[in-house]
């Protein structure tokens, strides 16, 4: 079924999301802007003026920025799927299917669409943030362009994940439950609001379980890719275990799908 | 002999909500008394305080760690009431109950059942996080029949917030939003995990502002309660102004509710 009418169709579906998203990326902008100047506050002056040393700086704000930012956003778009596939409701999902395209084709524009709408908000406010912070992040020892590939390695994984919750759980599982059972524990345990490193030196068992966790390879991937150095988990490490995350979640994914949809 | 008609209705009304919420009862006790104590007790009193604050743990960590059962209170009344949201979403229940009762008692009625649910889940909190964040969360100077009624003021201020949001938000997609722009602003601002002086020293024009947020009344007492000293606003002040915030919320939703249902 793989031809270039179906990428012509692709196209014109991506290119439909981004008028869509043109239309309400103003929204997102402005979150994105409440966002930015809290986390500035919080770690580049309340938490130090706490006792919190001024050498945290660069990693949380990099870990929280980014990583925190992809939950909510990722949530946000995990209960957009959700709402797309309530049984009884006609939505553009159903249309979408009845296209003659391969059916990963459809949702694949989904994830992609997910991840230029991430892009455009959140990368240039992480750099604004981090020129903000700058008298701090001057020992930034890595790549920009690595660290923006990570980034994109993260969106890809956070895409396939957020998508995979609703078409995983049920209905009532995902409203009432996913934040508290789920996702609470990939945001607490995630290497977010602390490196791995450190939680290592706390509790050792901890730490191994937080391994478990994709989320922490994102946090501490960004950390090494900007900051590099031997306080955070290699980035070489977190590429890899993205990618394995990434192809357990297309695995689920596509057995999700068939159970869920039961796409023809 | 009409009053007590509508006092029976009322009841029964009661009586209903606890029997829908009695088979939501065992969800509830595992996400709100065990998970979320055992994951913001880890996260923020443990691996936080520990990795930011050092041996200043115990004093500073306890300070951050005071005000996080503020987002217990926040989420617990976010459920205990958003039933509402979703009721006028398509009229179903509501307008049956305005059949039967005066619409000032529907009201009240959501009211009394969201701060008893909220109150009750809230309440067991910091017992459990002074259990397993014992050695981090200093009780020592604790007030904890001082800290029951500023959580009963607190609840009552957030289930009136919520409900008057439950009444003005009118499509799900904004809900997200109203998380984002409103609860997230407001627990950084309002002190969730950084005490109010602190807001004051770093940036005085948002202490000031600070005021404003009802919550910064709650993260204030809860510090009060829990630590003590001169730099928290006593708890003789925090619980009066909380009741007025519920008060004005009240109003708010009675006067919003009315104009909502003024159609039917």
């Amino acid at each position: 079924m793989f031809s270039v009418n179906s990428l012509r169709i692709l196209k014109v579906l991506i290119i439909r999301d981004i008028y869509v998203l043109r239309q309400s990326i103003i929204n997102k902008l402005i979150d994105a802007c409440i966002r930015l100047p809290i986390e500035i506050l919080i770690f580049g002056y309340f938490f130090p003026l706490l006792g919190m040393p001024a050498a945290l700086i660069p990693p949380l704000y990099l870990g929280m920025g980014f990583t925190l930012f992809l939950i909510f956003t990722g949530y946000s778009f995990s209960t957009t799927i959700m709402r797309l596939i309530m049984p009884g409701t006609p939505t553009v999902l159903e249309y979408e299917l009845t296209l003659p395209i391969p059916k990963t084709f459809v949702f694949g524009k989904y994830i992609l669409s997910y991840m230029i709408e991430a892009c455009i908000v959140n990368l240039p406010l992480i750099s604004i943030g981090i020129w903000v912070l700058r008298d701090n992040f001057s020992t930034i020892q890595g790549s920009w362009i690595i660290f923006y590939c990570t980034v994109l390695c993260a969106l890809l994984f956070s895409g396939l994940f957020f998508m995979l919750l609703p078409l995983h759980y049920s209905q009532g599982y995902f409203w009432n439950n996913i934040w508290p059972r789920r996702l609470s524990w990939l945001l607490n345990f995630g290497a977010i609001f602390y490196t791995w490193k450190a939680a290592y030196g706390l509790n050792r068992y901890l730490a191994v379980a937080m391994l478990f966790n994709p989320f922490t390879y994102i946090a501490e991937g960004l950390r090494s890719a900007l900051l590099s150095g031997p306080d955070y988990i290699p980035l070489s490490i977190c590429l890899m275990m993205l990618s394995a995350s990434s192809a357990l979640c297309v695995l689920a994914l596509q057995r999700s799908i068939k159970k869920r949809l039961d796409p023809v | 002999m009409l009053l007590r008609k509508q006092m029976t209705i009322f009841a029964q009304l009661m009586r209903r909500e606890a029997y829908i919420y009695r088979h939501r009862v065992p969800r509830y006790v595992i996400n709100y008394l065990l998970i979320y104590p055992f994951l913001y007790s880890v996260c923020f009193g443990y691996l936080q305080a520990q990795s930011y604050f050092g041996a200043q743990a115990s004093k500073t960590g306890t300070l951050s760690f005071a005000g996080v059962g503020l987002i217990m209170m926040m989420i617990s009344s976010y459920r205990s009431t958003f039933e509402l949201f979703h009721d006028l979403l398509d009229y179903k229940n509501v307008t049956y109950r305005m059949t039967i009762l005066n619409p000032k008692l529907i009201l009240l009625q959501h009211i009394l059942f969201g701060w008893l649910l909220s109150f009750i889940l809230t309440l067991p909190f910091y017992p459990i996080a002074s259990v397993l964040a014992g050695h981090i969360f200093d009780t020592s100077n604790t007030n904890w029949l001082l800290l029951v009624p500023l959580l009963a003021a607190g609840s009552l201020c957030c289930v009136t917030y919520h409900l008057l949001a439950a009444i003005v938000l009118t499509r799900p997609e904004q809900i997200s939003t109203f998380w984002f722009r409103g609860n997230f602003v407001m627990l950084v601002f309002g002190g969730a995990w950084i005490p109010h002086y602190v807001m004051c020293t770093v940036v005085p024009p948002i202490g000031y502002l600070a005021k404003l947020l009802p919550i910064t009344y709650i993260s204030d007492g809860l510090r009060q309660a829990i630590i003590g000293g001169d730099q928290f606003m006593p708890l003789y002040f925090c619980i009066p102004v909380l009741v007025c915030y519920s008060v004005l919320f009240t109003g708010c939703c009675w006067y919003m509710f009315r104009k909502r249902l003024d159609h039917l």
